[in-house]
Parts: C-alpha cells; structure tokens; sequence
C-alpha cells in the first residue's frame, strides 16, 4: 500500500489540539494544525487543519487531513470536508463516467481521498482535491459537523476541537 | 418542425437557467458575497467579498486564492504572485489578499478584475508547482542516466540543442554513443510542460538526417491521459522507472 493511501485509512487520533488561531487580519480567518498520531508514534508533518471565518458563525468551516512531503514545505491535501461553503458549492471535472462529473455540487460536500487518488500513478490527482461527492444529511451544527468529521477521517478523538470562538454581525 | 421547435426552447430555456446560476450572490456576517463563473483548483468558484470602505466600496477576494496555496504549502509565493497580478490589474493586495476600493459606479469592472486576479494568482502558483515536479523528475533521470549510460552523458552545461527553426532549446540530458545524439527530456502531468516538449521534439526531427533520437520521460504513461497522444505523436515516451534495458533500446 502507498505511504499516502495507508495515511488516508488509518485509525487516527489528534496528538494535541493547538486551539483556533486569533482571526487573520487581512481574511477575518481561524484555523489550527492539529498533530496526527497513529498508533501512539506522531506522523511528522501529518495534521488535520481546520478553518473558518470569525463573522461566519456555523458555517464556512473547513476540515481537511494534510501531509507535508518535506517538513515545512510542499503540502499534500488528503482529504475535506466543506460545511456550508460560501464560495458558491463545487463542481467535479467533466470526466466521463465520474460520479457527480460536471455537475454542481451544494455548499457542504466531502473531497474524499478515493475520489482523488490516483491509483496507477501513486499520487494524488492534479488540483487541490477537485473531485468531490455530496454529502445528502447536512450537519445542523458545528458539534454534528465534527462528529462526521471524526467518522469521515477516521479520527477518534474530534471531540478534542472546541467550537470556534465566531463573533456575530448583524446583516444590514 | 415541431421537434426543432421543441428543442429550441428546452435550449433556450436551459440557458437561462444555466445563466442565473453562474454568478450569484449571498449576505452572511455583514458582508455580501458574490460567486462567480470561474474555478479554482479545488472546484469551488471564485468568489469576491463586499464590503463598505471609507472610499467606496471594497472589492476583496478575502483570501480565498491564498487558502488555495496554502493547501499545497505554498502560501509564502502569494505575495510576490500577488503584487505582480495585482499591478497589472490597478488592484492592490496584502499578505493574504487582492483588493481594491471603487465608487459604486465602477463596482462591475472592479467585481471582474479582483475575480481575474485571484483566479491568475492561484493558477501562476499551481502551474509553478507542477514545474517543480518537472524538476523532481529530472533529477532521478540524471542519476539513472548516470548508471546506465556513464561516460556517454554530456555534461550539464551541454544540455542545449538547436532546432530547425534554429531556436535553441534547454532539455534535460544529452547522451552520445556511436556518433548519434539521444536528447532525454523529463516531463510532467501539466499542459506545458506537454506542449513544450512537443514543441522542441518536432523541432529537432525537423532536422531531418541530423535530427537526433528524442525521449520524453515520465512518471506515469497512463496519468498523462490524453495528454499521452501528444507527446507520443512527437517522440519515444519511456517512464523513469523503468529498468535499464528499456533506456538502452529507446536510444537505440
């Protein structure tokens, strides 16, 4: 099995949650890199990254499994899950025969690494995890949204991720 | 008749529908965003956020090209990509995003050059990514090439060769054995660099009895895709981690 592929499926747990970042001043922007650990050793360069906006409360989020192929440099995405997006949902390459090919994808969709991977070329494909599927029961909330995380991801302590410190803004 | 007809209008109204959904628009946290019709490279739409400045309003792409380059570990080129993106376009751009501030009157054009921005700046920095792997490849041939050719390789320096058009091309490796050349040149999965080899292997077979044998070397055959079909019109394709015996009979 391929280093990425054996990454991408193992059982996982978060090593140390970091807590969200203060928001960028340029974007409003939240995140944390979260260590990943399996089986007790820490991968190095192996984090789940999360992000969100501080003005948007429960929704943009984004989580997302990451590896660095030389620390501190060059990152590989492995998977993501998108939860109300506000950058207008997603849309697949036109790729015949590809599941949701072509077609427009709603706000919270899950870029899952099978979907991505390419299998003869041991790599993943090109882009930034461009393949996507729905997903059909969208969480209500930012604790339901960790849950499918957790289960998507295969990280069995999510429930470490505190809710992030959103700030709210009237819509004049 | 009734058929054309028919399908005229399915068209005609398919179109429409089609239409109202390429750009659309959202308020959400005090700020409006707004969709448009162009991608980055992880599917999602350029999308430009609107807010109330002290000159106007400001058109911003909040970051988002930035998060995209980030993904790969390549948030530290945003700021260069960006200025020079930024200058021709008359916007300006921070660390983390591209902007500008405009009187309402000018909102439509500024809505478009932002979008034009971020999506140049994410593309700029993934086509650079995809050189790189060029450059990965090229290093593991010129150890390989090393091993299986030895003193036949020519040295770094003499990777130039001259077309027919006379244009001088800059490939990966040069090799000389029975007094015939045999250019190797590593090439990635992205369009140009596919379409740059093409492009010199047609040039230098041009040369006709003096052309030299030229071998395009990738990762994988098969992740070129269609893409496969152009290099293999212009020259012989081998994948560098192939055995020896199969370097020997391509510069046969």
């Amino acid at each position: 099995m391929h280093p990425l592929q054996a990454l991408a499926e193992a059982e996982k747990l978060i090593s140390v949650f970091p807590g969200w970042s203060d928001a960028e001043p340029e974007t409003d922007y939240m995140w944390f890199d979260a260590p990943l650990e399996i089986g007790g050793v820490t991968e190095p360069g192996f984090v789940l990254h999360g992000g969100c906006l501080r003005y948007q409360p429960e929704r943009h989020v984004v989580f997302e499994v990451r590896v660095s192929r030389t620390l501190g440099r060059r990152c590989v995405p492995l998977m993501r899950i998108c939860w109300r997006s506000l950058k207008g949902g997603h849309t697949n390459p036109r790729r015949e025969g590809a599941e949701f090919c072509g077609v427009r994808l709603g706000s919270t969709h899950f870029h899952t690494f099978d979907q991505n991977w390419h299998a003869e070329g041991g790599r993943m494909r090109a882009g930034n995890l461009r393949m996507a599927w729905p997903i059909e029961q969208e969480p209500q909330s930012f604790t339901e949204l960790r849950e499918l995380v957790g289960k998507r991801f295969r990280i069995n302590n999510i429930d470490v991720v505190t809710v992030p410190n959103w700030e709210y803004r009237l819509d004049l | 008749m009734v058929v054309l007809a028919s399908k005229s209008k399915s068209v005609a109204e398919a179109a429409e529908a089609a239409a109202a959904e390429l750009v659309s628009v959202r308020r959400a946290g005090g700020s409006s965003f707004i969709n448009l019709p162009i991608l980055y490279p992880d599917g999602s739409f350029v999308t430009l956020k609107l807010d109330q400045a002290a000159k106007g309003i400001r058109v911003s792409d909040n970051g988002f090209a930035y998060r995209e380059l980030e993904a790969i570990g390549a948030g530290r080129s945003f700021a260069k990509t960006a200025m020079s993106v930024a200058e021709s376009l008359d916007l300006q751009a921070d660390r983390r995003s591209v902007y500008v501030d405009v009187p309402e009157e000018q909102l439509v054009r500024a809505i478009c050059d932002v979008g034009i921005a971020s999506w140049q700046i994410a593309d700029r920095v993934y086509s650079r990514a995809a050189e790189e792997d060029e450059a990965e490849i090229e290093d593991y041939l010129r150890d390989r090439l090393t091993k299986v050719f030895g003193s036949k390789l020519k040295a770094p320096d003499q990777n130039k060769i001259k077309g027919a058009s006379t244009s001088e091309w800059e490939v990966s490796a040069i090799v000389e054995q029975n007094g015939k050349r045999t250019v190797f040149h590593a090439v990635s999965n992205h369009a140009n660099s596919v379409f740059r080899t093409s492009a010199a292997f047609h040039d230098l077979l041009a040369l006709q009895e003096r052309a030299p044998n030229v071998i395009a070397v990738v990762r994988s055959k098969s992740a070129l895709g269609s893409k496969f079909g152009i290099l293999a019109q212009a020259g012989k394709v081998i994948e560098e981690e192939q055995p020896d015996e199969v370097y020997l009979k391509a510069a046969a």
